[in-house]
């Protein structure tokens, strides 16, 4: 676990624009550009790179019709398309963490336990930790096709990230 | 039932399951209307030591459509929360409970309404009190005083109360579910050749000496209405957050996300016995706007067509009328878009062509002063269906309605069989041994847990 955090910071710092366009191009051209070297990281590169992954997905599925919705009633709990994406990179460091503890994906707490805290910690060297209150849960749907719910709070975002999918995957794995 | 355990899903899920709903204009307040929805069914009064709660994890709502779009305009909703005084005895309560606030009440529950109106939503009351469950002589002594301090006046012409009171409605469950045994009709029943009893007999109520819990809210009609629609429809439900999980650590679940409707409630029945199995979860989720969806079986409903062959040539007009598949007009204006004016003389509750499931009330009709279990059959505009009260006889009243004794209101050519108007499951007001009261909330007394089901309580002081 160590050795891929490290990698990941090396990635992070040494790879960030050329990150940023990668995830606008061809996921093969994105897979040259980090190289078949360091591949296997990728997913946890993407995890750590919340700020990029967050925005490529929520703009890519901006008009889709499976975007996080919530009843009328709960309008004043809407959270606004930047709280939205606040909440995104959230949803992603929880599902990033409960990867590396190996937790089931269906659904995950936010409760911390030892078995992550070094990742979380590591993480918040780059990202600082939105504060989320109560659990958030992740639900993929299609590991295949990166098919993604989130849920926090009231809210509910869904994503397609095939990154993501296959790094939770292979925690459980 | 009306809509207790009415299907697969929501029948694991009691906390959630809406099972009656009424909506009346005030008879002791006639410029308010009084909106109940009852939820927890079928609630054994002994039942300790945790005795039965609303659900802090659902969203109840009690909705208004007030132009007929089958879409809510004015909603209610009401969260809970539950707070325990002492985690370490097992008791519900640890003493007399003599107030609300008594600290004897160790298990406890608060709730806040929430009005919504289109994008609006505004908090009239928070931290409201809940009465507890009644329990017995020394748990929950003057139970009436209790209860009636968890009445609220929250300003603004609105009074709300939320707790345990009787069950008060009434049905035989054992004849209906028993292949619409009806008891008073049993010898006319084909009984399949089976030795039963063929001799007529009364109902039984399968819901007496039972308990519900119940949101009671009254509003100012002005409140409710929009000038010049006098009609409203009115349906309750209850949400859930979309995922949940089993927090081994903490043993409970937990729940995120966004709220999603797993229990609607408008007319009586209609998801128990008009909706088909397969359709009924689904039904569930949806708002009234898409009841159109469901609106075949309305018009075609499998009861219709099972009493003639159940009860051999006592309907043959209701035969005939199913064999010619004619839809039914008349069941349509009952319960999906209100009866239209020209059918009954001076009356309607119309709210428009949107086929919708709602419970409508036309609120320019006062109470009566001498009701009629049978409403609008039998000539009490002031009862179901238009909307309901909490008396109302809607077993029968559906009962009848199904095997066409309206129908000729709306298809002169129609004749309903004679049996039509008779067909009952046999059951009145009187057959509820807690009685409805004339005032808020309207419902009786809850069961008592030490009394019931046998022994006799003493009479219970005016609440």
């Amino acid at each position: 676990m160590g050795e891929v955090c490290l990698r990941s910071v090396y990635h992070r710092r040494h790879m960030h624009h050329t990150r940023l366009y990668s995830l606008t191009c061809h996921p093969d051209h994105k897979k040259d550009m980090l190289g078949s070297k360091y591949s296997k990281y990728s997913s946890t590169y993407n995890l750590l790179k919340m700020p990029g992954v967050a925005f490529a997905v929520g703009d890519a599925h901006a008009n889709q019709p499976w975007k996080g919705s919530v009843m009328p009633s709960q309008d004043a709990n809407r959270p606004s398309e930047q709280a939205r994406r606040l909440s995104r990179r959230s949803m992603l460091r929880g599902a990033a963490t409960a990867g590396a503890a190996g937790l089931a994906v269906t659904a995950i707490g936010s409760a911390a336990s030892p078995a992550f805290a070094a990742t979380s910690q590591t993480q918040s060297h780059s990202v600082p930790a939105p504060q989320v209150a109560g659990p958030i849960m992740v639900h993929v749907r299609d590991a295949k096709s990166g098919d993604i719910e989130v849920f926090s709070g009231t809210s509910k975002t869904r994503l397609r990230d095939k990154d993501l999918a296959a790094r939770i995957a292979r925690a459980i794995g | 039932m009306s809509s207790h355990r009415e299907a697969p899903e929501i029948s694991k899920d009691p906390v959630a399951d809406s099972t009656d709903v009424y909506a009346f204009v005030s008879p002791d307040k006639p410029d308010t209307v009084t909106l109940i929805a009852n939820y927890i069914p079928l609630q054994e009064p002994a039942g300790g030591p945790n005795f039965y709660e609303f659900g802090d994890d659902v969203l109840y709502g009690i909705h208004i459509d007030n132009n007929g779009d089958g879409q809510a305009d004015i909603s209610y909703e009401f969260r809970f929360t539950t707070q325990v005084l002492d985690e370490n005895t097992f008791l519900y309560n640890t003493g007399p409970i003599e107030a609300i606030d008594s600290p004897n009440f160790n298990r406890r529950q608060f709730y806040d309404l929430t009005v919504v109106s289109g994008h609006s939503q505004r908090t009239v009351g928070t931290n409201l009190a809940c009465p507890p469950c009644n329990i017995g002589p020394l748990s929950t002594p003057n139970y009436n005083t209790v209860a009636g301090q968890a009445i609220h006046n929250l300003g603004n012409g609105i009074t709300v109360f939320a707790g345990q009171r009787a069950e008060a409605f009434y049905v035989d469950l054992g004849s209906i579910f028993d292949l619409a045994d009806l008891r008073p009709f049993e010898a006319l029943h084909t009984t399949f050749g089976l030795p039963v009893t063929l001799s007529a007999a009364p109902g039984v109520n399968d819901t007496n000496d039972l308990n519900v819990h119940s949101i009671a809210i009254q509003v100012p009609i002005s409140a409710v209405t929009i000038k010049g629609h006098p009609s409203i429809g009115v349906w309750t439900t209850a949400s859930r957050q979309s995922a949940t999980f089993w927090d081994e650590d903490n043993g409970q679940n937990v729940s995120s996300g966004p709220f999603r409707q797993v229990s609607r409630l408008g007319n009586p029945l209609v998801n128990e016995v008009i909706n088909p199995m397969g359709k009924k979860d689904l039904w569930n989720t949806l708002p009234p706007s898409d009841d159109k969806l469901f609106a075949q079986y309305v018009a075609h409903p499998e009861l219709a067509a099972l009493l003639p062959t159940l009860y051999p040539g006592v309907f043959p007009n209701l035969a005939a009328l199913v064999k010619a598949g004619t839809a039914r007009a008349d069941l349509e204006a009952i319960l999906l878009t209100g009866i239209p004016s020209g059918i009954i003389p001076g009356f309607t509750n119309y709210t428009g062509p949107v086929l919708a499931d709602m419970l409508r009330l036309n609120t320019s009709i006062p109470p009566t002063a001498k009701p009629n279990i049978l409403g609008l059959i039998g000539g009490d505009a002031a009862g179901f269906p238009n909307g309901r009260r909490v008396f109302d006889d809607v077993v029968t009243v559906e009962i009848r309605a199904i095997a066409g004794a309206i129908l000729p209101l709306v298809d002169k050519t129609y004749t309903a069989d004679a049996a039509a108007g008779e067909i009952t499951d046999g059951l009145t007001p009187a057959s509820v041994s807690s009685p409805t009261t004339g005032t808020f909330p309207y419902l009786g007394e809850p069961y008592s847990g030490y009394y019931t089901p046998d022994a006799t309580p003493p009479a219970p002081p005016a609440f």
